[in-house]
Order: structure tokens, then sequence, then C-alpha cells
């Protein structure tokens, strides 16, 4: 096909989400001109930053933390694998992001008691199970942020996929894009990838996630797919820790049923009790959390044939931990526990024979009792795990719900994505979701995607910036 | 999808006017006491303690109004 040159940009920015709108605001006060392409259509075309609850921050505390303070936080989520240089500006920068974002008009309020609820979208999500964005939280921010980089000058097109990166002499150089199945040609000095992951891709997702992608919840909106990840790889871009993903444990009716996602969850749950496979054995180490689990099930051959099983005794206490937890939201959504007065009678419910429930749960009592090790081992001795003792007992078919992926386009601390040898690819930025080396990694160590998102796409802005001043050239106005 | 947001009629009415309607509706004691006076040949003493009934009928409902503006600002669907 064809392609047509069809106009040129200071900055090119592929994907309309959180990272996609900051990278270009930031740019456009900056004074360059900026077009964004964005492959859904509509006012509220949907990513994940859409479907948002709205709540900012790292590693599940508060983002305004002191900066030493989330370094050591990440490095302690992420078992050290985190890399130092995006740790350290995530750091640094997250409290003057937070500022920049109010000066756009997105508003941050304190939700709750915890640092995890110190930063979150105005209005905030709706407290409820199944799936409510609509006029709140990500919805409002995304509408903000455009409207916002529309009064500066720049330009969001929707209903346009971009599909290759223009290389010369080792430099970026533009994009060609996709718009109604016509190729075009847009020339910039800066391109910034924010497309999101690749968490809808099914055969990226069996490449590096789970053996059987079918079976996992898609608990996010459908369109990261890996385009941007592709491009970058495509011109020599290094990726990096792209065997984990950011999820969480869900009831298994959610695959079908959106009254199940993304909430309720049953992380706590799961942390708590006896979590078992499809042949009945414990497969993890299910005192490192919630998103850790929900990893491990999906690396499992069969991710739908996990349970946990537990007592009344958790039910009534993890059970109704944390977030819109399984007790009571579970059968508020219209869900149910399975449950039966012996272990030995719940076993046949959840296609398990009774021996092997019995001598399961036998091993897992006596380790809950000191009396044997944990097999696996539980290496997090503040997650309390819960003995099978007091009757009902009840179970919990699980799914994994993927939410977005942590690995990604490997990037430095400006934002710029990096080659095999780690060196920058002159004029190719990324930014969100599509870019790795902050989170996950072996222990699928969770900072937390708006915050990475913001930090990341307002750096890109910046240093945007800096390339194409470098260069000389500045564009007055988007040129078509 | 529904294309607008939820309205919250009464709430978009107290956010906009509420200010206007806190002070109109605080000088009803005051109105009571020239009534009193006028019709019924009351003490002006009376107009002490309604403006005094004025002043914290629209302090009271002033600061709703500012509450609400609050709430309406940070939580509602827009």
């Amino acid at each position: 096909m064809q392609a047509k040159h069809e106009s040129s940009a200071d900055v090119l920015v592929v994907g309309g989400g959180l990272a996609g709108l900051s990278a270009g605001i930031r740019a456009a006060e900056l004074g360059l001109t900026v077009r964004v392409f964005e492959q859904g259509s509509g006012r509220h075309y949907l990513c994940n930053s859409r479907y948002t609850g709205g709540l900012f921050h790292i590693g599940m505390e508060d983002m305004g933390d002191e900066p030493d303070e989330i370094v050591e936080r990440l490095e302690r989520i992420t078992g050290g694998e985190t890399r130092m240089p995006l740790a350290w500006t995530l750091a640094h920068n997250a409290k003057r992001t937070r500022s920049w974002l109010s000066t756009q008009g997105v508003q941050l309020i304190r939700v709750g008691p915890d640092g995890l609820r110190r930063n979150s979208l105005a209005p905030p999500g709706v407290r409820n199970t199944g799936l409510n964005w609509r006029w709140r939280a990500g919805d409002v921010m995304l509408r903000t942020l455009g409207t916002r980089l529309t009064e500066l000058g720049g330009i969001v097109e929707t209903g346009v996929c971009a599909r290759e990166l223009v290389m010369e002499d080792g430099h970026v150089r533009g994009l060609f894009v996709d718009r109604g199945g016509k190729d075009e040609l847009h020339m910039a000095p800066v391109v910034i990838l924010c497309d999101g992951g690749f968490q809808a891709d099914r055969a990226l997702l069996e490449k590096y996630i789970s053996p059987a992608p079918d079976k996992l919840l898609m608990r996010n909106a459908e369109t990261g797919k890996g385009a941007g990840l592709n491009m970058a790889q495509a011109v020599g871009a290094k990726l990096t820790g792209m065997q984990s993903f950011y999820g969480h444990v869900q009831y298994r009716q959610a695959m079908t049923d959106g009254r199940f996602w993304p909430y309720p969850v049953m992380d706590s749950l799961c942390v708590a009790g006896l979590l078992l496979n499809a042949d009945g054995s414990r497969f993890c180490d299910e005192s490192m959390g919630g998103v850790y689990i929900t990893n491990e099930i999906a690396r499992l051959n069969d991710p739908l044939g996990c349970h946990v099983i537990f007592d009344e005794e958790a039910w009534q206490g993890p059970g109704r931990a944390w977030l819109l937890p399984a007790n009571p939201y579970l059968e508020k959504a219209g869900g149910t526990t399975v449950s039966a007065p012996s272990l030995e009678e719940l076993a046949p419910k959840i296609g398990l024979a009774p021996d092997i429930l019995k001598e399961a749960s036998a091993r897992w009592n006596e380790a809950v009792d000191g009396k044997a090790p944990f097999a696996p081992a539980r290496a997090n001795p503040e997650a309390k795990a819960f003995g099978l003792r007091k009757a009902p007992f009840h179970a919990v078919p699980l799914c994994a719900g993927v939410t977005y992926t942590m690995g990604g386009i490997l990037t430095n601390g400006a934002a710029q994505v990096l080659d095999r040898e780690e060196q920058p690819i002159p004029g190719l930025l990324a930014a969100g979701a599509c870019t790795g080396g902050l989170e996950g990694f072996s222990r699928s160590g969770y900072s937390g995607g708006l915050s990475k998102s913001a930090v990341f796409g307002m750096i890109a802005g910046e240093t945007a910036a800096t390339v194409v001043r470098a260069s000389g050239i500045i564009r007055k106005e988007v040129t078509s | 999808m529904d294309d607008t947001p939820p309205t919250y009629t009464a709430i978009r009415i107290i956010k906009d006017f509420g200010s206007g309607l806190a002070f109109l509706a605080a000088l009803a004691p005051l109105a009571l006491a020239l009534w009193a006076v006028v019709a019924i040949g009351a003490s002006w003493v009376w107009f002490l303690p309604a403006a005094a009934a004025a002043a914290f009928l629209w302090l009271v409902l002033q600061s709703y109004v500012e509450v609400l503006r609050i709430l309406a600002d940070t939580l509602m669907p827009r």
C-alpha cells in the first residue's frame, strides 16, 4: 500500500492514555507541536486509564513519601531487581508530578486513611463490584487532559493505529500509521510510545506469561496489544521483565460474567487460605501477596483449575480484608462460595478426591501449627496462614485477572528507549505500561500503573523538548 | 452507553443558586419580626432576636451550601 506523507510535528505520541496525554501536554507546555495517535474512537475511547479506579500510589503506599523511602520500597518489593535509574526517577519526581497534574486540572483527593488511598482521582471510582468507569476517576481524568492538550495546541487523533517506526541513519524520524485502512507517514524528530502493555495480545501472553492465555481473565480494557513494544523491538529496543503482570485473583465466573471483575478480588483469602491447583497441590508461596499469586496461577497449565479453601474463621477475618474483598462483596455481586460442614464433603464439590483434600489440609494444618515446614515455603512471616479447623469449610473457584503487563521496553530515567547495548535509540521515547524495568520481575513486585504512567509520561515530554531543541527545529504549529 | 452524566438536579440547583437561597431564607426571621411589629403591634425589640436568628440561619445554610459545593466538585460524576 502506498504511504502518503500527511503531516509533521515536533512530537508524535502513540497512545491517548495517561502516559501519552501527560507526555503530550508537557511537550506542548514546553513549546513543541504535538500530535497524539489513539487507536480507540469516540469521546470515551477505551484504554486501561479509562477503567482505572484512580489510586495514585507507589508500591501500595503514598506516592508523596520521601524519595529514599520510595526507592527502598521498590527495591524490597522487586527483590532488588528494579532498575535503579527508573526507581530513582520515579521516587524523585512523584511529588512534582502530583503537583503538575493538579495544574492540569486533575483533582486528587484522600479517600482513605492509608497511603494507598492518599491520592485518588476525583470524582473517585464507585466502591462497588463490576465495571463502573463512566463519568468518574479515569474517565474524567482523560477528558480533562485531552481538553488541556487541545488548549495547548496539541492534536488528539482517534481511530488511528500506529504501525511502524521510520528510521534514518539509526535515528527515529517518524511513524507510519493506519487510518481507516490507509497508510499515512508522519514525520517528527521524536516519537513517544505510550500505548500500554501487551496484556490483550494472546500470542505475546503465551510467549512470555502463560501457557494458556485463553484461560486468563482480561481484567483490562483489551486495548493493550503490544504494538508499541513490537515497533520498538523492530528498531532494536531491548525488552525487560516480560514475565510478570499486575492483576488480581478473581472469582472464576468473572471469565464470563462482568459482575465479578475488576472487583471483588480474592487476594486476601488466597494469602491466608489453602490454595490448590487442579491436582490438589499447593504450587506457590501465597505469603508473597495477591499479585504474585495471580502470576503463579497464570503460569499453571490449567489456570482455571485452582481453588482457595478456608474455614469460617478465615472467611470472617482475611475474607473481609482489603478493597472490596470476597466477604461480603462476592455474594453481593451474585456469587457464592462452595461450602460444606466437613472437608470430606467439600472435596467432591470442587472436583477433588476426598483423600487428596484431606491429606493436603492435614499437611497445611501441621505447617500452620509449626510442626512441619510449608512446602512450598512461605517467605513472608507477616502474612498469617489460617488452618482449616472451624466448620463450615468453604472454597472459591479462581481465575487469574490480568490488568497490565509490567515488563516491556527498557528505558532510562529520561524515558529514552534503550537498545540491546543499553544505549539510547535517538528520537525514540517511551512511557507507561509499554515500558519495563521498574516493576515486576521474579517477585511480581507491583509499583503502580498510574504513578508510573504519569511520572514517566511527564518526563518523556520534557526529554522530547530537550531533544527537539537540540535538533534546532521547533515547528510553530502542526502541519497537515 | 449513556452520553451524559447523571444530573443530580437538586444538588446542581443548590450548588448554583445556594448562596442566594440561603440569604433569602435567612431573611425569614426578620420578615416575621416585621410582620409581628406591623400587623399585631409587637415591640421593636423583637428585631434583636430576629436579627440573631437570621444571622445564625444564614451561617447554617451557607455552610451547608459550601459543603455541598465541595462534595459536588470532588465526588459528583461529570
